[in-house]
């Protein structure tokens, strides 16, 4: 079992690794700036947003002198490592060279032939390539510090934001399972149980409906019932401090996002019940004279059972990401904030820790369900 | 449609078609509209004054056309542009225009605010309809954007603006829709007759929502703030119009004491300008002017406008900030006029979509929102239920040529395509919300404020297109290379360049390669000079038409359009200076002139915004930079309806 968890953990941080690298290359390669913007900035704020974001070298000068030449380089433009910005001539004489510390764009060059710079004045600030950029911040993603968002002016940090949203998501998914869990599950014992009766036929009827149709449909149509017409339940974010109204807010999202889920549990349980209670060792309880209601639930249902639960992790992946269109349709400010708004922002630190909060959560989802298979069935041993 | 020029009957007839029909498809601009001010570098503006030394002279021509041996002898290239003499034309030409129009009056901004007050109004049904029942706790309940920070000196988009000044008053306050400023934190300020220096005289008593004082220092150190580079504010550029301060914003300067702000004494706070700018006063109730706690924020930092620490001057205090989900404003009992703030506080839904705008509308949880979907605007315009506006709105959509390049290097392509596309169909078939079709980069609403009538460019005229055409070398289109028009991903824009294509296809036999980009992406190709036909916008920063034709300037970072004509950027820097208000005007119409003749963008129409807004809401008045502040605001209780 321990040795288990420390291959899945292993496997679960390459992973992340995997996923951190490949967002963070493809967000790079993403055409613009995060701060191009349609009214452009001068340029010494832009530089100094370089450096704000960590995403920047500021070159400063060791020693105080005069500027005795600097380079006609285009503000903004990239340029190669060892490009020549300045020069400068130090009060005891001897010349220093600025140069580009390494391919990137040159965005501040604040310098004027005669003027005096003092020590650890600024020559340039140049942009880091990518690849610095990466191994700078790969240990800080790793401990889940992504540092401060681009679009709040360096005001909150990542994490702050996302622990705002990742509770309202979480909680709406797991509502969303035990609802889907409870009324699935049931639905498929009955069903399967009465095999080929109107109970079945109607249950499986209604699981086929809630599969074909997407969430996209049923929660306006929700909405325009339960919220608008009828007006019994009320619509967007709870309102602070009124903790015992909030559950009302949540009904017709954890409807609609657990609708498809019911349908599913629904199918899969009652495909196992019908594999199961048909299997010998039923038939040898039944001979040993048990009651039927004693054989379905110390026997059958065990075994019932089991192709739900491994359904578990896929269908909390589903959920999870299911509930970015069900957050969006009824105004709840969970991750689905998160998923397309930073992208388009260039918000290079909030994109990255969306994916990674939700990268982990699957993989902690996966984890779980294998260790909760090896209770139910002992067959299944973790290695 | 009291802003339409009387002069131009075709505007005027347009809009009313455009009335009476209903299409689909407009759109908000971009988000955010941070301002800007271009300023030319420093060998520019020595070229510049030598030439404004030195105008020709202005009487010997009368108009353009009477100095033909001065007009370009090219169609093509820098060398075709307006040149100096054609300007010194224009600006004889716009002198006596003025001097005939006898119907402006030159001072009408006194008539009073009552003129004023209704103002931008283009729509609004008479159909009373049944709306969801809201709490009734005297709170405004509104939606916005995402406000991506609250620190008044680093604002840079809408959103924040919007909620930021209900809570920061500046020395100026915003006005009830489109009337001149009030008094806000100053009570009074006089102005040297060089239109230079501004000297403001600060209420007594003022403090913050804690009680601590509020002086003319204060005012000093926030404006120093948000222009130190290390505060690297994206909004500082709003505050270049004072000496010294874009010196000291580029880190060319490092002493604070050079820049033009002097606390006099506790109350009186001196503003010295680079350039006499008879905007100023609008200027100042923007939110980069306004004051910070200082206090407070040497104490906490970035966090300063959290929730627990935030200490505001303005009528509002804020009690909730949940980012990307709502903000909840209260009264501040404190502010000076806390007496004739109606509202007890102000709940603002956070959201991007209009769907849920209309949701939380419909749902009784908001009394105004903006923007609606077109769907919406459209079926409440045919069944004319009174909670529709529509209000004009300082903004024009326009294409931009990339001049730089073959075919639109060459005028006379470019007075092709604008001449070709029929603007008045385009606002009657596919926008729906009343949209003038604009015919010159400036929208007419200067009537009221300045006495200033705009000047319109080129109208729909396809003979003259397939002329131009024709003597470009590309007669009936044949010969032109494909022209790519680009546009940033969003279906209202699909529509307009649908329509477009068609349109100059049909009218004058030319291929249109249109395709759509995301944001950013169509940003990076068209700040590289790599397009040859893009959509864009401009959205006035401040209620004058230098916001607008500053966008064309040389080295203006806005100025997609390759446009680098020092004989229009010479006439910007004389209206810049000048301080005759007549004057002025003719220089402002030269400019006009100037533009609509070299014709760097396509303008197709002016935005117009369509909002719901509850029939009990007061005070709530049309304005044209959508700037409302909720001190004017009240609700009407039950029975007073």
């Amino acid at each position: 079992m321990l040795r288990f968890l420390i291959r899945r953990l292993f496997g679960a941080a390459i992973t992340l690794w995997v996923i951190i690298t490949a967002s963070f290359f493809l967000m790079r390669f993403a055409p613009g700036s995060p701060f191009d913007q349609e009214r452009a900035l001068p340029a010494s704020v832009k530089a100094n947003r370089w450096l704000l974001y960590g995403m920047g070298h500021e070159v400063t000068t060791p020693v105080a002198g005069r500027i005795t030449a600097v380079s006609e380089r285009e503000l903004g433009a990239e340029y190669d490592e060892g490009t020549w910005l300045a020069t400068l001539l130090a009060d005891d004489g001897a010349e220093h060279r600025f140069t580009m510390p390494n391919d990137g764009s040159l965005e501040a060059l604040p310098l004027v032939v005669g003027g005096e710079l003092a020590a650890g004045g600024r020559v340039a600030v140049v942009s880091k390539t990518p690849w610095q950029q990466y191994t700078s911040a790969l240990g800080r993603y790793l401990t889940l510090d992504f540092g401060v968002t681009f679009t709040s002016g360096g005001e909150r940090t990542v994490m702050e934001e996302l622990s705002h949203a990742f509770p309202v998501s979480l909680e709406l998914g797991v509502y969303s399972l035990i609802f889907a869990l409870i009324f699935g599950v049931t639905l498929g014992l009955v069903a399967g149980l009465r095999q080929n009766t109107w109970i079945d036929y109607t249950a499986m009827s209604g699981a086929m409906l809630g599969i074909s149709i997407p969430t996209m449909v049923s929660g306006p149509l929700l909405v325009a019932i339960f919220c608008i017409g009828l007006g019994w339940l009320p619509y967007g974010d709870p309102p602070a401090g009124a903790e015992y109204s909030t559950f009302s807010y949540r009904v017709l999202p954890v409807i609609t996002l657990g609708l498809v889920y019911t349908a599913y549990f629904a199918r899969i349980t009652r495909g196992g019940m019908l594999e199961v209670i048909r299997s010998d060792y039923i038939r040898t309880a039944r001979a040993k004279g048990l009651s039927d209601a004693r054989v379905v639930t110390r026997h059958a249902l065990k075994g019932a059972i089991l192709p739900t639960v491994s359904f578990l992790g896929p269908a909390m992946a589903r959920i999870v990401t299911g509930s970015v269109v069900v957050e969006r349709v009824y105004g709840i400010h969970g991750l689905s904030e998160y998923f397309v708004k930073p992208a388009l922002d260039r918000d290079y630190p909030l994109v990255l820790g969306t994916v990674v909060i939700y990268s982990a959560l699957l993989i902690v989802m996966n984890v779980l369900v294998d260790i909760a298979y090896t209770f139910l069935d002992p067959r299944v041993k973790l290695k | 449609m009291a802003q339409c020029t009387p002069g131009s009957g075709w505007l005027s007839g347009a809009l009313l078609v455009a009335w009476l029909a209903a299409g689909s498809g407009c759109s908000r601009g971009p988000e955010g509209a941070p301002p800007r001010f271009v300023r030319l570098s420093a060998e520019r503006a020595g070229e510049l004054a030598a030439a404004v030394a030195d105008p020709a002279d202005a009487t010997a021509s009368g108009d353009a056309a009477a100095g033909a041996g001065r007009l370009p002898t090219t169609e093509i290239g820098p060398e075709a542009f307006a040149n100096a003499a054609m300007v010194d034309g224009f600006v004889a030409t716009c002198r006596a225009e003025q001097a005939a129009a006898k119907d402006v009056d030159p001072a009408p901004a006194e008539d009073g605010d009552a003129l004023l007050a209704g103002y931008g109004s283009i729509y609004r049904g008479t159909r009373p309809k049944a709306l969801a029942e809201m709490p009734a706790d005297n709170v405004f309940r509104w939606v916005e954007g995402n406000p991506e920070y609250l620190d008044p000196n680093k604002i840079s988009e809408a959103s924040g603006t919007a909620i930021a000044s209900q809570m920061f008053e500046t020395l100026l306050a915003l006005a009830p829709g489109n009337t001149p400023p009030r008094p806000g934190q100053a009570e009074r300020f006089d102005v040297s007759p060089d239109g230079l220096t501004y000297t403001f005289h600060l209420r007594p008593g003022l403090v913050w929502s804690d009680g601590t004082p509020i002086t003319a220092e204060t005012f000093r150190r926030s404006w120093l703030r948000g222009l130190d580079p290390a505060t690297a504010s994206t909004n500082a550029v709003q505050l270049w119009y004072i000496a010294g301060a874009e010196a000291y914003n580029t880190g060319a300067s490092t002493d604070p004491a050079a820049v033009g702000v002097r606390a006099l004494d506790d109350l009186t706070l001196e503003v010295r300008l680079t350039a006499p700018t008879p905007f100023f006063p609008d200027l100042v109730t923007y939110i980069a002017y306004a004051p910070v706690p200082l206090h407070v924020v040497e104490a906490h930092g970035v966090r300063w406008t959290r929730v627990e620490h935030i200490v505001t001057n303005g009528p509002f205090t804020m009690t909730e900030w949940s980012p990307r989900s709502r903000v909840v404003l209260k009264k501040n009992p404190r502010y000076w006029d806390a007496a004739n703030v109606a509202l007890d506080g102000s709940v603002i839904h956070i959201s991007d979509s209009e769907s849920r705008n209309v949701l939380l509308y419909d749902t009784g949880q908001a009394h105004y929102i903006n923007p609606i979907p077109l769907t919406l605007i459209r079926d409440g315009i045919s069944d004319g239920r009174d909670d529709l506006h529509v209000d004009q709105q300082m903004c024009t959509y326009y294409y931009v040529f990339n001049m730089r390049r073959a075919p639109f290097d060459d005028r006379r392509v470019r007075l092709a395509f604008d001449a070709g596309v029929d603007k008045l169909g385009l606002t009657r078939d596919v926008l729906s919300a009343f949209q003038p079709p604009a015919t010159s980069l400036l929208p007419d609403m200067y009537r009221s404020t300045l006495g200033y009538t705009s000047v319109p460019g080129p109208l729909h005229d396809l003979e003259l297109a397939r002329d131009e055409l024709a003597a470009a070398g590309y007669p009936g289109g044949r010969g032109l290379p494909m022209v790519g028009l680009v546009y940033n991903t969003f279906e209202g824009h699909k529509l307009i360049a649908e329509f477009i294509e068609r349109d100059l296809r049909a009218g004058l036999g030319v291929e249109l390669d249109v395709r759509n980009m995301e944001w950013k992406s169509l940003l990076k190709q068209v700040l590289a000079g790599d397009f040859q036909l893009a959509r864009t916008s401009w959205c006035a920063d401040y209620p004058d038409p230098l916001t607008f034709l500053s966008v064309f300037i040389g080295d203006s970072p806005n100025n997609y359009s390759g446009y680098v004509n020092p004989a229009y950027d010479g006439l910007i820097e004389r209206i810049r200076r000048e301080t005759d208000r007549t004057e002025r005007n003719a220089l402002l119409c030269a400019a006009e002139k100037a533009l609509n003749r070299d014709l760097p963008m396509l303008p197709l129409y002016f935005y117009t915004r369509a909002y719901l807004l509850r029939p009990e809401v007061r005070g709530f008045l049309p304005q044209y930079a959508n700037r409302h502040y909720l001190k004017w605001v009240s609700l009407a209780g039950e029975g007073q309806e």
